[in-house]
């Protein structure tokens, strides 16, 4: 029974320090956020809200400090918070009024020449090419176009509203961009209808061409690697790198380990809204919905960690020849301790 | 020349030339041990085996490895975690390994100091013990530059800096250790070399030295007793088993280690299969990257106390530059446990619980050592650097003041 005791201790030290340096640690390091949360209305002001909070708080902070400067640059974050909070309520509440189950996919379908949209993107279901090919699209926008094809596969269609309606606030870009440095895709003007009735019907066209079903690849193509690389993977951007580096301010990096490097958890709030998890962030909010991030995640841990399976059995395997083998080996040292007791 | 005779047997050609027998009962079959010993004192053995699993599994990754920094991280998290047949499982039981052997090291020594098996004769262990930590440190952080992932890379950088605070030639010593003016390549592969070549023998020469100070005084025993050896041997080899206070090695005390080693084997393999995140930190599977810095660096967990000594002076004090306290303080910690036979001035050999200020200087040693730990790894800001501050200072306290006071306290009240 001492040993036990002995045992016990040891036990109780080590799982202290263990919960000290991990769990404790890293939730110190990186702040517990809202998990992803694909209403993204919903995602969007709730966010506002958190930073607003954040930065009154920051107020009140730098106010008990009494530098001037603090509480003037605390304060002029919180007008900034304030003002964003407002935005996001205001494009909500715009794309919440769309109607869009009254949306009719033929009207769309006229639409998307009438609009422009083709100008820029192909569509190869519906067999329009893009007008240009990858790489000079690249070089003339910074990031290819993408095709339109399955974007009602991607994306949910309160999202895809949102996008047509203001892009660079869907996208949450619009730290970035501004009337001098405008984003490379405009927003929808509208084509002499109603605005909200033709989005809606942009939306029910997208949704009508869209594939029943997609490979994870093929959604982790068309959503992540017009910027990205997955060099593990042999998955390589389709535009012109340096293009895309001047587009976004960095290289965007390979994806190959990005699902160990940043943990499942970690790219599902990221991807769902770039803002919250890395503020500032040059890469868009992806949008997608739930499924096809789902998709987009386990395509990643394919790649990254292509062994998962095999290691789980195997260590199972093990563990239980070292179960077997221990059974074995404390009737052998019984054997051989009945002599010395 | 021995007189050799037509062999009996084979055993016997061998006996006749290289003493085999005799070789045997030096080293297990007569090589006593106390009776009166429990799972604690299988640490050894255990680190043998992990020393053997790393030995064994970094053979198998270096014919993977590519010890260049524009071929490292892919060589490692390509082609040996995903291409090498089982690469997966070499590298992270390669590096499940490196971290648990340091929390049985930890435990190994702790249980030293625990019983006392530091002091009256045993000095020569601890010393050749607290060589082979020391080693082990090395071995440990060159190994963990050479997958060239991002805080292995601002490890290096931060670790080789420190040697800048040598007077005088601190800055060519910088230079000289990285073979170039920052971490690169040539690092990489001198630290390759480290890593693979020069530690691993110097490892292996002193667990050799380690297993030898063993021979004269003994293990110590969960009592503290002393045990005549000669006399309960020839006990046991009469046959009196049941009531001689030691057993042979082997079977006696291997018998038991080897389930004590089966069933670790069962947790280890767990690790390395289900929870080997925490010995492999995510930052890791980012390729270094020169013009970026992690927004929190930080070592291995094992590291972490001493690493929390290092920050914990963070302000100046006299003439004395922060910085330069802070590592004199860390290079103080990494061999402060040398002198434990010279902090304990009491020659009574007993478990802690039987010396009661002993008993509580233990704890608070622990306590104090969890708490560096902790807050190693926490960003050091406001009220977290006055608690690395404090217990940096208590680390110091402890060994270099309390051990000693209580312990003329101990063998006076003794006489």
């Amino acid at each position: 029974m001492k040993e036990l005791k002995a045992f016990i201790v040891v036990v109780i030290v080590t799982g202290i320090i263990y919960w000290g340096v991990e769990p404790y640690a890293h939730s110190v390091l990186n702040p517990h956020v809202e998990p992803a949360n694909f209403d993204f209305a919903k995602e969007d002001v709730n966010l506002a809200k958190t930073n607003e909070q954040a930065a009154n708080k920051a107020l009140e902070a730098a106010k008990a400090s009494g530098n001037e400067d603090i509480i003037k640059s605390a304060t002029k974050t919180l007008n900034d918070t304030k003002a964003n909070l407002d935005k996001y309520t205001a494009f909500w509440n715009d794309i919440n009024s769309i109607d869009l189950a009254k949306g009719d996919a033929a009207k769309g379908a006229e639409l998307v020449n009438a609009a422009g949209c083709t100008g820029c993107h192909g569509i190869k279901t519906a067999n329009i090419p893009a007008p240009m090919d990858d790489r000079s699209a690249s070089e003339s926008f910074g990031v290819t176009p993408p095709d339109l094809s399955d974007i009602g596969y991607l994306y949910d269609p309160k999202f895809l509203a949102a996008l047509i309606k203001d892009p660079a606030i869907a996208l949450k870009v619009s730290h970035k961009f501004n009337d001098n440095n405008p984003f490379p895709m405009t927003a929808f003007m509208g084509a002499g209808g109603d605005l909200n009735a033709e989005v809606a019907d942009l939306v029910a066209y997208f949704k009508s061409i869209a594939p029943k079903e997609m490979s994870d690849k093929e959604v982790f193509v068309n959503s992540c690697s017009r910027c990205h690389d997955m060099k593990y993977a042999n998955v390589f951007t389709n535009g012109n790198k340096q293009s895309i580096a001047a587009y976004l301010g960095m290289t965007p990096p390979d994806l190959s380990m990005y699902i160990r490097s940043r943990s499942n958890d970690y790219l599902n709030n990221f991807i769902n809204d770039t803002q919250k998890m890395l503020p500032g962030t040059a890469m868009p909010r992806v949008g997608l919905n739930e499924k096809a991030q789902s998709q987009v995640i386990s395509y990643m841990e394919k790649v990254g960690d292509s062994k998962k399976a095999e290691r789980e059995t195997t260590s199972l395997y093990m563990m239980g020849y070292f179960l077997i083998l221990g059974i074995f080996a404390w009737a052998w040292k019984r054997k051989i301790w009945s002599k010395l007791h | 020349m021995a007189h050799i005779t037509k062999a009996t047997s084979v055993k016997d050609w061998f006996d006749q030339r290289i003493a085999l027998t005799k070789l045997w009962n030096v080293l297990a079959g007569q090589y006593w041990i106390p009776k009166n010993i429990n799972f604690l004192w299988a640490m050894g053995v255990i680190l043998t085996v992990l020393f053997t699993v790393l030995f064994v599994t970094g053979l198998l990754l270096v014919m993977y490895y590519k010890p260049d920094a524009n071929l490292a991280f892919d060589s490692v998290n390509y082609t040996i975690m995903q291409e090498v047949e089982y690469g997966w499982l070499w590298r992270h039981m390669h590096a499940v390994a490196a971290s648990v052997i340091f929390l049985i090291i930890y435990i190994h020594a702790f249980v030293g100091i625990y019983y006392g098996s530091y002091k009256k004769g045993r000095e020569m262990i601890w010393i050749s013990g607290m060589l082979l930590f020391l080693v082990f440190s090395a071995e440990a952080f060159s190994g963990y530059m050479l997958p060239w992932g991002q805080m292995s890379y601002w490890a290096a950088q931060v670790i080789t800096q420190l040697f800048g605070g040598v007077p005088v030639i601190g800055d060519a010593l910088v230079e000289w250790i990285r073979g170039d003016y920052a971490v690169s390549d040539p690092t990489l592969t001198r630290f390759f070399m480290l890593h693979v070549c020069l530690l691993p023998i110097v490892l292996i020469m002193i667990i050799v030295i380690h297993f030898y100070t063993l021979r004269v005084p003994h293990v110590n025993n969960l009592e503290g007793e002393e045990i005549d050896f000669e006399l309960e041997a020839e006990k046991y080899l009469s046959g009196d088993t049941k009531n001689s206070k030691v057993i042979p090695f082997w079977p006696g005390f291997l018998s038991k280690d080897f389930m004590y080693v089966s069933f670790f084997m069962i947790f280890f393999t767990y690790l390395v299969g289900f929870h080997f995140g925490f010995a492999m930190d995510p930052i890791n599977f980012d390729p270094a990257n020169a013009a970026k810095t992690p927004t929190h660096i930080y070592p291995e967990w094992y590291f972490l106390w001493q690493y929390e000594i290092l920050r914990g002076f963070f302000f100046d004090i006299g003439p004395m530059k922060a910085a330069d306290l802070g590592a004199l303080a860390m290079a103080f910690a990494g061999i402060s446990l040398f002198f434990m036979p010279l902090y304990d001035r009491s020659d009574v050999v007993a478990p802690a619980h039987k010396r009661k200020g002993f008993f509580v200087w233990f704890w608070l040693l622990i306590i104090d050592l969890i708490i560096l730990t902790v807050y190693g790894k926490l960003p050091p800001t406001g009220f977290n650097a006055w608690i690395g501050f404090f217990s940096s200072v208590a680390y110091l306290a402890l060994l270099l003041v309390v051990l000693p006071v209580i312990t003329i306290m101990e063998r006076k009240g003794n006489k």
